[in-house]
């Protein structure tokens, strides 16, 4: 069994790689995972793009399987995106927020991007379960797998990751008290080719 | 004096704005992934288009997916990059203001506009 200290998850399957750069602040509390993959080739281009841009996820997991802790899990790192509106994909939402949601995406005269901007600001002043999860209280594990322009879909995900995946998701639920129903796909928070992530499992 | 200067100040203008890398953009197409997007309503002319691939840069896909959003609509066509051999190429630009070109399977690549906002309303 693995143990989390001070944000780092030890066990002999965990390779620690923590790029410091990427931490953007104090997580006060995990409530969710979200599973991503890359875009890239594998690992080491994932790792390049660290040492230099803002975004990052707190694990990866490369083609061989190896799981590589890449930012500690007290740390929000940038790996979200712009929130989707959860109301409306959740039947239950009061009438007024699915009506605000769907008030700003249609808003004319503002651009497509500005747009999405605003209904993401619109769900960060929610609570998570009511808004998806973002940023500041959720756990990103990257899956290193390219997007294949030919066919507009990113790589299967193959089994050697997917047994990592597995093990990774279980330990971190166990750790942070996170149930099943806390673990989502990126497209399904963020937007995303729906392809990402599709064939990851756990 | 005020002839050389005006004179001066055209020529600075003309070698500042960008070179396309493309000609002959021609819209064929819109569309939407999924039914009732909010996005459904994103189109383009072939102007339009040409502007947007004037100040586009060429983006990795792992950008692609780290700092643009993908939104669901799509204006497509056909147009032909500069300075190379290359022909019956396709154009997709996406309503999050990203595009891929693509001239048969092996030459496909990304751009990103992060000043085109004003491309990309309805």
């Amino acid at each position: 069994m693995s143990k989390i200290i001070n944000g780092e998850l030890l066990d002999d399957k965990v390779v620690q790689k923590i790029f410091t750069q990427l931490h953007k602040g104090k997580i006060d509390k995990v409530n969710a995972i979200v599973v991503h993959q890359t875009g890239g080739a594998n690992a080491e281009s994932a790792f390049n793009s660290y040492k230099t841009a803002p975004n990052g996820a707190h694990f990866l997991i490369d083609k061989d399987g190896t799981i590589y802790q890449t930012a500690l899990t007290t740390k929000v790192t940038y790996h979200v995106g712009k929130l989707k509106s959860r109301c409306l994909d959740t039947p239950t939402c009061p009438k007024e927020e699915t009506a605000a949601a769907n008030a700003v995406y249609l808003q004319k005269g503002l651009s497509y991007s500005v747009r999405v901007q605003k209904v993401n600001d619109l769900e960060k002043g929610k609570d998570y379960p009511n808004r998806y999860p973002s940023n500041s209280d959720s756990i990103g594990i990257e899956i290193a797998g390219q997007f294949i322009a030919k066919t507009q879909s990113y790589e299967t995900v193959n089994d050697k990751q997917n047994a990592s995946l597995k093990w990774l998701v279980a330990e971190l639920s166990v750790h942070l008290s996170l149930q099943s129903g806390d673990v989502y796909r990126h497209p399904e928070v963020s937007y995303k080719q729906a392809s990402e992530a599709a064939s990851a499992a756990w | 004096m005020k002839i050389f200067i005006l004179i001066t100040l055209c020529a600075l203008a003309s070698c500042t704005l960008q070179k396309s890398k493309f000609s002959g953009a021609a819209v064929t197409e819109r569309s939407s992934d999924a039914a009732n997007s909010f996005c459904q309503n994103f189109s383009m002319d072939n102007k339009q288009v040409m502007e947007f691939f004037s100040k586009s840069h060429e983006i990795s896909a792992a950008e692609l997916h780290d700092n643009f959003d993908y939104l669901p609509c799509h204006v497509k066509g056909s147009i032909t990059p500069k300075d190379t051999l290359l022909h019956n190429c396709n154009f997709d630009i996406q309503a999050g203001g990203t595009a891929q070109v693509s001239c048969g399977e092996d030459w496909i690549k990304f751009y990103a506009c992060k000043n085109c906002q004003h491309l990309f309303k309805d």
